[in-house]
């Protein structure tokens, strides 16, 4: 009888040993992982952003140093001119991708009634992800507040209609096969397509940009000062 | 007592079984796992302390800057109280400084506030009644629209170069991640903003018939933090 006592409690022990044993081994997590990697990819990009603009202000202030106010002046120049191509105020060149925008095939969407604004803004937000340093829709130079909306059924950007299908887009980036490939594939691709439009796609070595006309005038922001 | 000794052998065989059983499982299970769970660690570990060092350099980094750009601007001020030239450059650099999002700013202007729906009706796909991309930029381009200097949301100012991404019930701003309620802020005319979010058939309309829940608000005085 001890005997059987003894094999049963062993037995429940091992049957509960067993259980722990298959529990323990569920997914392991690796999301952690993931998540680190990922923020120190963002941390390691903001760190170059910030060194970029340190060496900029450095620069700026080695040129205020100088006794002639003449250069000084000088300095201060090519800070605005700095400003205004950031803000999308110059015409800008470089390597980019041409992107046609034009009806999937004959009878579909000729007159372009399938574009509108939601389209024309994911795409830039989906450009934008992919890498594209400036955008130009059409004759139309995008800033930091350029606005995109239907206005009686045409799309409207910066204020101005667009014109007719087809009508080029101009993207700039210093990757413009990426650009390419992955436009091709893009899911703004796919919205296009329902809409019975598709976009041509043409890498450029060189591409100009219009500026955009708008002026600085800013009435309602403030500098914060000493914070 | 045959029977008895019947029953003892099953269990015993049984048993016998486990304890191999077990023993198999314990070997090929931990000792590879309990490596590969290690290096993992380490992993993980060295990832965190690069992490911790990375943010700590450009805190240090931020500040730094900071301190440049106030001495840049102090430069630029003694410049232009000397010569009327500098002093037209220095404005509008200034003006295109608070327009490119490098420089903190404040001012009048207004703030969206956009959840999702409270109520559901069970039939319904629940993707129908969460905020998304599209209602994010369909407010921030209104807005634009109507003359915003500046925008932010949550808190992370826009640029030219922003991108919203949804995954899910959560946004990401230029990679950040971001959960409801979205609040967007906007400097600019509070009167002409509010009014052209809330003209009849517009935006707010066209989001509360989305059923998203809208709330805009008029506010004297917003700060926009810079983009760097």
């Amino acid at each position: 009888m001890l005997s059987i006592t003894l094999v049963t409690a062993f037995l429940g022990f091992m049957v509960a040993l067993q259980f722990g044993v298959t529990k323990e081994d569920k997914p392991r997590d690796t999301r952690d992982i993931y998540q680190l990697q990922d923020d120190l990819t963002k941390a390691e990009k903001k760190h170059v952003q910030l060194n970029e603009q340190l060496s900029e202000s450095n620069r700026l202030l080695e040129g205020y140093e100088s006794d002639d106010t003449k250069s000084q002046l000088q300095t201060m120049k090519e800070a605005l001119d700095k400003q205004k191509e950031l803000a999308g105020e110059t015409v800008k060149a470089g390597t980019g991708v041409l992107v046609t925008v034009q009806a999937l095939a004959q009878g579909y969407s000729e007159a372009g009634e399938g574009l509108n604004a939601d389209l024309i803004r994911r795409l830039i937000n989906e450009l934008n992800t992919l890498g594209a340093t400036d955008i130009a829709i059409a004759d139309e130079r995008l800033t930091n507040r350029s606005p995109i909306r239907m206005v009686h059924e045409i799309v409207y950007v910066n204020d101005h209609p667009l014109p007719d299908l087809p009508f080029p887009i101009r993207v700039l980036t210093p990757h413009p096969s990426d650009l390419k490939k992955r436009l091709e594939v893009s899911e703004s691709m796919e919205d296009f397509a329902r809409e019975g439009l598709t976009m041509m796609v043409k890498v450029e070595d060189r591409l100009k940009l219009p500026a955009n006309g708008e002026s600085e005038k800013v009435e309602y922001m403030k500098p914060v000062k000493g914070d | 007592m045959r029977n008895h000794r019947f029953s003892l052998a099953i269990i015993l065989m049984v048993t016998g079984f486990i304890v191999v059983f077990s023993y198999q499982y314990f070997k090929k299970a931990e000792s590879p796992k309990s490596e590969e769970a290690n290096e993992l660690w380490t992993q993980e570990h060295q990832l965190r302390t690069q992490l911790i060092k990375e943010q700590e350099t450009n805190q240090s980094l931020e500040k730094k800057l900071e301190n440049r750009r106030e001495q840049v601007q102090s430069n630029e001020q003694t410049l232009a109280n000397q010569k009327k030239e500098a002093h037209d450059i220095q404005k509008s650099l200034n003006n295109y400084r608070m327009l490119n999002g490098l420089t903190k700013v404040h001012g009048p202007g207004i703030r969206v506030s956009l959840e999702d729906a409270q109520y559901v009706p069970e039939e319904d796909d629940p993707n129908n009644y969460i905020v998304h991309q599209q209602d994010i930029q369909e407010v921030i381009y209104e807005l634009y629209a109507a003359g915003a200097e500046g925008v932010s949301l949550n808190g992370q100012r826009l640029s030219i170069h922003s991108y919203i991404e949804c995954v899910g019930p959560v946004v990401k701003i230029d990679g950040q991640k971001h959960t409801v309620p979205f609040i967007v802020e906007a400097i600019g005319d509070p009167h002409l903003l509010l009014s052209s979010l809330n003209m009849s058939g517009g935006t707010v309309d066209l989001l509360m018939n989305r059923g998203i829940k809208v709330s805009t608000e008029k506010k004297s005085d917003i700060t926009l933090k810079p983009l760097i």
